[in-house]
């Protein structure tokens, strides 16, 4: 019997063998954001619809909006629901724009960064940019509840960022090789996130991003080889030919950068 | 059941098993990362049958520990397994505590013990784990692998007595 406690208990100290964290909730993370976006396309959110309609008015149109509806002031019993209305109303779109992916206000957020930014590739860019902020922010302060949205959200906004900085290279070329620095730090930032977090956030669009800034090098290149370059610019060429050959994208163009800033 | 309710029980039951199904897994494969591959495959199908119409889980302990060992199977038949696409080089292996003196004497304690279950048969390591480590009611393990309390207790005794030996 005793034989039989002393197994058991030896038996027991298994109970430390533990997943590590990180991996526990970057598993978790995956799985609902993976599924989420199979979802994400089918729909857009009924206030998210309210207001692109109201913002794409533009101001004129808003005003002349709100105008039509001063003529319910004239009766006092409206003044008071319409200030509240518009107090709450003005306190919520304040709260709304300190909301982070997953929480409560975040979707008006979203819905006002859409109607108001547009959706060229300069505003994806710069839109990719505010979630990666976002999921800084989630991360830094260790908000779990709010990092699968946040992830989730970052990953599409890079996808649409990508779309629309291929359409650049492909039409505007030279815009492109300008915005580039962009996407540069876009794929920096997500680098030193993945770093804190100890797992990758999606390979899909660690390889969108990488093929976008590939494509760019490659038109870069094509361009650079019908220039008469100088001597410093040859040996910058070369390096950036070998980062390129090291498939290290980013660092071949910022050598492309340094050939462009030489030819003034 | 909707997506955010779905959602919800997902990441509840994730919570509740995800240690002891890693544990369960880590156990048959003795290698950090096949064990963290086979144990998020162990979820994403969880996952993938929650989100299915009208097909509930009765039983989601047992239906865990059922899919773990089809893919621990399916692990040694050289089955293709699904995975969850992980940078594993940048994850830190530190699942067993802190390198102290002390610590290490457990941690070989530890080995001895991992390495004497996995010599046992699959039946006797499952009883071993489910009872003594994941401390599971007769009951419940009956539930798991459908035999009755009976012969529940006769195995878990029996899978006892094979590893005193193994470590003897």
């Amino acid at each position: 019997m005793e034989q039989e406690k002393n197994l058991v208990q030896k038996i027991s100290l298994l109970k430390d063998i533990q997943p590590k964290s990180n991996w526990v909730l970057y598993v978790k993370t995956r799985i609902l954001a993976d599924y989420e976006r199979i979802y994400a396309d089918a729909g857009v959110g009924h206030e998210s619809l309210i207001g692109q309609t109201l913002l794409r008015q533009g101001f004129g149109g808003r005003v002349g909006h709100l105008v039509s509806y001063l003529r319910y002031l004239e009766k006092p019993a409206f003044v008071l629901s319409a200030m509240t209305f518009l107090v709450l109303g003005g306190v919520g779109y304040q709260v709304s724009q300190n909301s982070l992916p997953g929480d409560a206000l975040y979707s008006l957020r979203s819905a006002i960064e859409r109607a108001t930014m547009g959706s060229d590739p300069l505003a994806s860019l710069e839109i990719a940019q505010r979630r990666l902020e976002d999921l800084k922010k989630v991360v830094e302060g260790n908000k779990v509840r709010n990092l699968s949205s946040a992830t989730q959200e970052f990953n599409q906004s890079v996808e649409t960022a990508t779309k629309g900085f291929l359409a650049l290279v492909e039409n505007e070329p030279k815009k492109a090789l300008q915005v580039s620095r962009e996407l540069v730090q876009l794929q920096r930032g997500k680098t030193e996130i993945e770093q804190t977090l100890g797992a990758s956030l999606g390979e899909e669009e660690n390889s969108e991003l990488q093929n976008a800034t590939r494509i760019l090098v490659e038109m870069e290149f094509a361009d650079l080889t019908t220039r008469t370059l100088s001597a410093e610019q040859e040996e910058l060429f070369k390096q950036a030919v070998s980062a390129y050959k090291e498939q290290r994208y980013e660092q071949a163009l910022e050598y492309v950068w340094l050939i462009a800033n030489n030819a003034d | 059941m909707p997506m955010e309710e779905t959602n919800q029980y997902f990441s509840q039951l994730y919570d509740q098993y995800i240690t002891r199904i890693y544990r369960f897994v880590y156990l048959k494969v003795s290698s950090v990362e096949t064990a963290e591959d086979l144990s998020s495959e162990v979820f994403l199908r969880l996952y993938k049958r929650l989100r299915e119409p009208g097909r509930e889980i009765q039983n989601p302990q047992a239906f865990l520990y059922q899919i773990a060992r089809n893919v621990v199977a399916d692990h040694y038949r050289g089955r293709r397994v699904t995975t969850i696409s992980i940078e594993k080089t940048t994850i830190e292996i530190e699942d067993i505590g802190d390198p102290t003196q002390g610590q290490a004497e457990v941690n070989l304690e530890m080995d001895r013990i991992r390495q004497a279950l996995s010599q046992l048969q699959d039946d006797y390591q499952n009883l071993i784990i489910w009872r003594y480590i994941d401390e599971l009611t007769v009951p419940e393990i009956a539930q798991i692998i459908g035999k009755s309390e009976g012969n529940i207790r006769v195995g878990v005794s029996r899978a006892l007595e094979a590893l005193r030996e193994k470590i003897t």
